[in-house]
């Protein structure tokens, strides 16, 4: 699984794994059958095995999804040769849809406003690509909150622990090859991504959806099974100023004050909405809009942020005078949190299972269930002891994502730059999750994750490389 | 000429040797293939204690004790660490208490290579086959531990960790032949530095335990070793540093351990049974000796300098594949 694993630089992906268990098995259908045994003779023309997005998917022999193997299937060069094949047979529509921290990072890339840059980028998709549709995520996006706000009234009572996001496609995958005791934790509610997706194919099921993204786990995300229909492919901000390069084109030239924003949305849609985006961080603010959802109904009470060891955990708190702690989230970014969520989460669990007796000898260590607030007065957050807990792969979040046009190595001049940007963020108009939204929050499951376990292969015919001392 | 004498040969293991520390205390922890831990006291060259040996399900690679303290790491190819210690504060009581496991850290997909505590001993860094640090933050009681880093920039197997004396600065050696510098920015952890040089797997390396150098001796695959100088740090995140010497060639085959004596004394030993001391001198770096056959036709896997004791006995302590720990007393003259 990327994210976790590695530099936002696209060069510095892991390659497929070195042991892809793949190449092990050989699609076996093209061979004829042979009733004598050959020995000591190879196959002349050993077959070429292919692996697909996904294969990757579906394996839990490594944990990466190659550069390669992303690219291959989903690319701006995938996009143009589609595009073209679109032209000519003139029977599907181009519909675009773009995630608030690209329009962010592309308006600081091309040193334009963000209402520039979206009248820009919309004239671009319309003019030299003849896009029906192009929107931004915030439509899909209200939906997952309030979908995910839904399911949390229902879970929190009935769950012991905390329940997790599935937004986060790095942290998905990473959930379901590796640490499948994570899985009954996690909600099934789909990304923004998704749901847009759905949306769009909705408004007219014949068309291609293009989808500009922070991250390159989003192209895997898309791949999915139960996703494939509603994304056709997947390309992050850095692929597409690689595009405008491929094509010669000055980005700034279709800089327009005229606004089409109208004319490129779906009819029934609210044309404003979708460019704009809610409160709460810059990832999508999943944690504050569910204490949030949950404010009005409990008069008089606040959401209390409370700062955590690492400027990537925030825990916030529904409080009042009269009840207490009503509700609590947290918002957990990067590999490093994320482990330390998971281990409080799982490591007992494994620990006991393998029979070790671990002996507590500290008096002062609290016991599971008593919170620090009893015996100290300093507030500290504890992410696995919330009721919802906000995941993300990248440090930062999704304003850091590894397709945004940062080119910064230095992970501390990264993180600046993403303040930047989360700081811009701020500064859209923020909205709240409308009541247009419910008209379309049915019991469908069509905006659900099919989540899973993916065993291990057992494959016996891997090689490992490197040796083992 | 300085000199080498054996003083004892410590059958501890039935399989291989890997590491070996002593902790203030006089108090040797080994790890060994055969799964074990044993911790022997250095004046008595008396086994204390064997450690539980169901804690690991295979391999414990490497044996570290916090300083100043009776907690012991030890890193295990089950890819876990487990943590021990006793409530006692010493070993000197006839009647002493058992020690216990107090945590097993999970992370890491794979086999750990090695575990290693900073001066102060707060932080733990491991690392793994799985490529990557970790670098954990242990509360006082060595039972909670909470990951504060993980480093990924190696692109192979990372062999083995050491921290500076007394600088937040880490290296860790890798099967990419490079060496990486770690240090503290901000709330994370940033490699500031890449050592190229070496043509193979660096196995180890070690800091001088010196205050106003600062330099690094590293182990190869490829047979040398070599030193490296801090040569500008500019308080930025990045360091630069040189390569300032390769030590005259006296392995015929991979150098697997190297340990910097707090007198300026280096000793490497390798795949050739070789235990080599080098020494500088106005004209650079010179073989001071050269003990062959260390574990008999055995590989010797690690080398230690010891601290304990009377400053005018030097101690060293080499973990062989025979199963053997050997104790060795080096002198100057």
């Amino acid at each position: 699984m990327s994210a976790l694993l590695r530099d936002a630089d696209l060069n510095d992906f892991i390659s497929p794994g070195l042991a892809c268990v793949k190449p092990a098995q050989p699609q076996k259908v093209e061979k004829k059958p042979s009733f004598e045994v050959e020995v000591g003779i190879e196959s002349s023309e050993p077959e070429k095995v292919s692996i697909s997005l996904q294969d990757c998917l579906a394996c839990a022999g490594c944990i990466t999804s190659s550069e390669e193997i992303l690219l291959s299937k989903q690319s701006h060069k995938v996009f143009l040769e589609k595009w073209s094949e679109l032209e000519e047979l003139d029977e599907r529509s181009l519909a675009v849809s773009i995630s608030p921290q690209c329009r962010l990072s592309l308006a600081d890339y091309y040193s334009m406003c963000l209402a520039d840059l979206d009248r820009c980028f919309q004239n671009f998709m319309k003019t030299k690509f003849n896009a029906k549709y192009v929107v931004g995520t915030q439509f899909g996006r209200s939906i997952s909150i309030s979908r995910i706000n839904a399911t949390l009234k229902d879970r929190v009572p009935e769950n012991e622990g905390p329940l997790l996001c599935s937004v986060c496609p790095g942290f998905v995958l990473y959930a379901e090859k590796t640490k499948p005791e994570l899985i009954p934790h996690m909600l099934d509610v789909k990304s923004p991504q998704q749901i847009t997706g759905n949306l769009l194919k909705q408004a007219d099921p014949t068309c291609y959806h293009l989808s500009i993204m922070p991250c390159f786990d989003k192209k895997l995300e898309a791949s999915r099974e139960e996703c494939e229909k509603e994304v056709d492919c997947v390309i992050t901000p850095k692929e597409f100023v690689a595009m405008l390069g491929d094509l010669s084109i000055d980005f700034k030239s279709y800089m327009t004050e005229y606004d089409s924003s109208k004319e490129l949305c779906p009819s029934g849609w609210d044309y404003k909405l979708h460019w704009l985006s809610n409160e709460g961080s810059s990832s999508g603010g999943y944690a504050y809009q569910y204490l949030l959802s949950l404010q009005s109904s409990n008069p008089e009470s606040d959401i209390i942020t409370i700062e955590g060891k690492n400027s990537d955990v925030t825990e916030y708190r529904l409080v009042s005078k009269s009840k207490g702690v009503i509700a609590s989230s947290s918002e957990v970014y990067g590999f490093r949190n994320i482990q330390n969520l998971v281990r409080k989460l799982s490591q007992s669990a494994s620990v006991k299972k393998r029979g070790i007796k671990v002996k507590r000898r500290g008096q002062s260590v609290l016991k599971s269930g008593e919170t620090s607030e009893k015996t100290t007065k300093v507030l500290t957050a504890d992410p696995a002891k919330t009721d919802f807990v906000e995941v993300m792969a990248c440090p930062s979040g999704c304003i850091n994502g590894g397709g945004l046009l940062n080119e910064e190595k230095n992970a501390n001049r990264r993180k600046q730059l993403a303040q930047d940007l989360s700081l811009a963020y701020t500064k859209v108009h923020s909205v709240n999750i409308p009541d247009i939204v419910h008209a379309y929050d049915d019991k469908s499951n069509d905006f659900k994750y099919n989540l899973r376990v993916i065993e291990p292969s057992t494959s016996s015919d891997v090689v490992a490389v490197g040796n083992t001392w | 000429m300085a000199g080498l004498k054996l003083l004892k040969s410590l059958a501890l293991h039935d399989d291989k040797c890997w590491s070996v520390d002593v902790n203030n205390g006089g108090i040797m922890a080994t790890g060994s293939t055969d799964r074990k831990i044993k911790l022997v006291d250095i004046r008595s060259f008396q086994i204390i204690e064997e450690l539980d040996d169901t804690a690991h399900k295979k391999t414990v690679r490497s044996v570290a004790w916090r300083p100043h303290s009776n907690i012991l790491a030890a890193g295990s190819f089950d890819s876990t660490v487990s943590i021990w210690g006793k409530d006692d504060d010493g070993y000197n009581d006839e009647n002493d208490l058992e020690t216990e496991l107090l945590a097993i850290i999970e992370g890491h997909e794979n086999e750990i290579k090695c575990v290693a505590w900073s001066h102060d001993g707060e932080l733990l860094a491991t690392c793994s086959r799985d490529k990557s640090v970790w670098i954990w933050e242990a509360d006082e009681m060595g039972e909670e531990f909470e990951c504060i880093s993980v480093l990924q920039e190696h692109s192979q197997d990372v062999k083995h960790v050491i921290w500076h004396q007394s600088l937040p600065l880490l290296a860790s050696s890798s099967y990419d032949d490079t060496v990486r510098i770690w240090k503290d920015c901000d709330d994370d952890w940033e490699c500031c530095a890449v050592l190229n040089g070496h043509e193979g797997t660096v196995w180890s390396s070690d800091f001088e335990k010196s205050n106003s150098n600062v330099r690094l001796c590293s182990g190869s695959d490829d047979g040398t070793v070599r030193i490296w100088c801090l040569e500008d740090d500019n308080g930025e995140y990045e360091q630069e540093w040189i390569q300032e010497s390769i030590l005259p060639k006296a392995h015929t085959r991979a150098v697997y351990s190297v340990n910097w004596s707090p007198k300026g004394y280096i000793a490497s030993t390798g795949s050739d049974g070789r235990l080599v001391i080098y020494k500088e001198s106005e004209d650079g770096w010179i073989v001071e000796c050269i003990h062959e056959l260390t574990h008999g036709v055995y590989e010797t896997n690690m080398v230690k300098w010891v601290e304990y004791g009377s400053k005018d006995v030097i101690l060293l302590i080499t973990a062989g594949d025979d199963g053997h720990v050997n104790v060795w007393k080096f002198d100057e003259n």
